[in-house]
C-alpha cells in the first residue's frame, strides 16, 4: 500500500484518468445535445462500436488516421440520422429503439470485424503530442500537456459546447424544443429539424468517441471494444445535469475511478479484481441516486411531439 | 419492480442450472445469458405487454439465438449477424407502432357517424 502514496503513481493514475475521459467526453457532449432537444438516444454504445470499427478499418487499410476519423464521423452521423428518423419521424419509443440501435451496432461491428479483418491487429494511433515548454513542468506537464490530439480536442469541446448551448440562438432553439416543443413550434422553430440535427450531431460525436478508443487510446479493435462505455455516457449526461461542465466533472470522476481500478488490478492488492471492476459502476449508480439535479432535466425528454396534440 | 427483479433472477437461474449446468463467462459481449436480458425487454413489447403474448414472443427470440449458434457451427456464419438482425427487429417493432396507431385512429374515425364527426370538428375549431 505504501507504493500507492508515491507522487509518481498518483500522477500516473490522474494522467490516465484524464486520458481515459476522452471517449466519455465526446459521447456525453453529443448525447447532451440530443437530450437537450428532447431525444434520449440509448444507442450511443452501438454507434461508438460502429465508429470505432470504421475508424480502425480505414486507418489500418489506408494508413491515414484522419481518413479513419472521417469514416467514424460519417458512420456515426449516419447512425444518428437513423436514430432521429426512428424516434422523431416514426415516433418510436426512444428507450427501446435505442436498445435496438445498440444491438445492431454491437452485432454489425463484430460481424464486419470478423468478415473484413478476421484477426486482431493494431494501428499506430494518433501519437502523443507534448506541448512545448508546458510539458516540461514537473507533474503538471505529465498530467495535462502530454496527450494526443483527440484528447486535447475532447477538452476543447467542453467550453465550445457550453458557448453553443448558452450563448447562441442555436442553443436556445435546442433547449426550447426540449423544454416545450409546442411553444417552440408556435414561434416558428421547426421541432423536427432541431431534433434531427441534435441527434445526428450526437451520433457523429459518438462515432468520434469510438474512434478515440480504436485509433488514439487503445489502437486495437475487438468485439465489444467499448464494453458499456456508451451506456455510462448516457448516465453521465444525467449526472452532469445536462451541462457540458457537469458532464466534464462526471467523465473525469468516472475515468479516474476507472484508472484507479486498473491500477488496483495490476498492483495485486488483496481485493478481488471483480470488485475493482464493479467499482466505477457502483459509483455511477450512487451518483445517479444522490447527485442528479432533476430540475435541469428537459421537460420533453423522451416525449414525441405531434402538432395539435396536448 | 421487486417482482420484476425476482423474475429476472429466476431467468438467470434457469440459464445456469437448467440449460448450461454451469456458470461461465465466455468473454463474449453478451455474457453467459446470451443477451437474454435485453431481448426480454423486446420480447415483452413484442408480446403486447401481455403475459400470454410473451410466450410466442420469447419463443421467437429463443429460436433466433439457437438458430444463430447452429448457423455458426454448420455454415460458419458468425452469431454476430443475429445480434445485428436482432437490433433491426427491435427497431422495426418499435417503429411499427406508428402504423398501428394510425390505423386505429382511422378506424375510430370511420366508425363515428358523419353528423357527430361534424360536431366534433366544430368543437375542435372553437376550442
Amino acid at each position: 500500500v505504501s507504493d500507492f502514496l508515491t507522487p509518481a503513481v498518483l500522477v500516473g493514475i490522474a494522467a490516465s484518468g484524464i486520458r481515459l475521459a476522452t471517449p466519455y467526453l465526446y459521447a456525453t457532449i453529443g448525447e447532451t445535445f440530443g437530450q437537450l432537444s428532447g431525444v434520449l438516444n440509448l444507442g450511443v454504445e452501438g454507434i461508438m462500436l460502429m465508429g470505432a470499427f470504421a475508424a480502425f478499418y480505414v486507418a489500418l487499410t489506408t494508413g491515414n488516421l484522419w481518413l479513419g476519423l472521417l469514416a467514424a464521423i460519417v458512420v456515426g452521423a449516419a447512425m444518428g440520422l437513423a436514430m432521429a428518423f426512428i424516434s422523431v419521424t416514426l415516433k418510436a419509443e426512444q428507450g427501446i429503439s435505442g436498445i435496438g440501435v445498440y444491438l445492431f451496432g454491437l452485432g454489425m461491428s463484430d460481424l464486419l470485424f470478423q468478415k473484413m479483418l478476421g484477426r486482431v491487429a493494431t494501428v499506430n494511433g494518433f501519437p502523443s503530442l507534448p506541448i512545448p515548454v508546458l510539458s516540461q513542468i514537473p507533474y503538471l506537464g505529465q498530467l495535462f500537456f502530454k496527450h494526443n490530439l483527440l484528447v486535447y480536442g475532447a477538452y476543447l469541446l467542453v467550453p465550445i459546447a457550453w458557448l453553443v448551448i448558452n450563448k447562441t440562438t442555436w442553443g436556445l432553439m435546442i433547449k426550447s424544443v426540449g423544454q416545450n416543443p409546442a411553444a417552440a413550434d408556435s414561434l416558428g422553430v421547426s421541432v423536427n429539424m432541431v431534433r434531427y440535427l441534435s441527434v445526428t450531431f450526437g451520433g457523429l460525436m459518438s462515432g468520434i468517441a469510438g474512434a478515440s478508443l480504436s485509433i488514439a487510446l487503445l489502437n486495437v479493435f475487438q468485439q465489444n471494444l467499448t464494453s458499456g462505455m456508451g451506456f455510462i455516457a448516457v448516465a453521465l449526461v444525467y449526472f452532469g445535469g445536462w451541462s457540458p461542465w457537469g458532464v466534464l466533472g462526471g467523465s473525469l470522476l468516472f475515468s479516474t475511478v476507472n484508472a484507479l481500478q486498473n491500477w488496483v488490478q495490476v498492483a495485486n492488492l488483496p481485493i478481488p479484481s471483480d470488485f475493482a471492476v464493479m467499482m466505477p459502476y457502483v459509483l455511477t449508480i450512487l451518483a445517479l441516486i444522490f447527485a442528479v439535479r432533476r430540475v435541469n432535466q428537459p421537460a420533453a425528454l423522451t416525449k414525441t411531439y405531434e402538432r395539435g396534440e396536448s | 419492480m421487486i417482482l420484476a427483479g425476482a423474475l429476472a433472477g429466476l431467468a438467470g437461474v434457469t440459464q445456469v442450472i437448467g440449460v448450461n449446468h454451469r456458470l461461465f463467462t465466455d468473454g463474449s459481449a453478451t455474457g453467459f445469458t446470451g443477451g437474454a436480458g435485453f431481448n426480454g425487454i423486446v420480447a415483452a413489447l413484442f408480446g403486447q405487454l401481455h403475459p400470454l403474448g410473451s410466450i410466442p414472443a420469447s419463443v421467437i427470440f429463443g429460436a433466433l439465438i439457437v438458430g444463430a449458434n447452429k448457423m455458426q457451427r454448420v455454415v460458419q456464419v458468425p452469431t454476430a449477424l443475429i445480434t445485428a438482425l436482432n437490433g433491426l427487429v427491435v427497431v422495426f417493432v418499435v417503429a411499427s407502432e406508428i402504423w398501428r396507431r394510425r390505423i386505429a385512429a382511422r378506424e375510430e374515425l370511420a366508425q363515428t357517424p358523419l353528423e357527430s364527426r361534424l360536431t366534433m370538428d366544430g368543437e375542435a375549431a372553437e376550442s
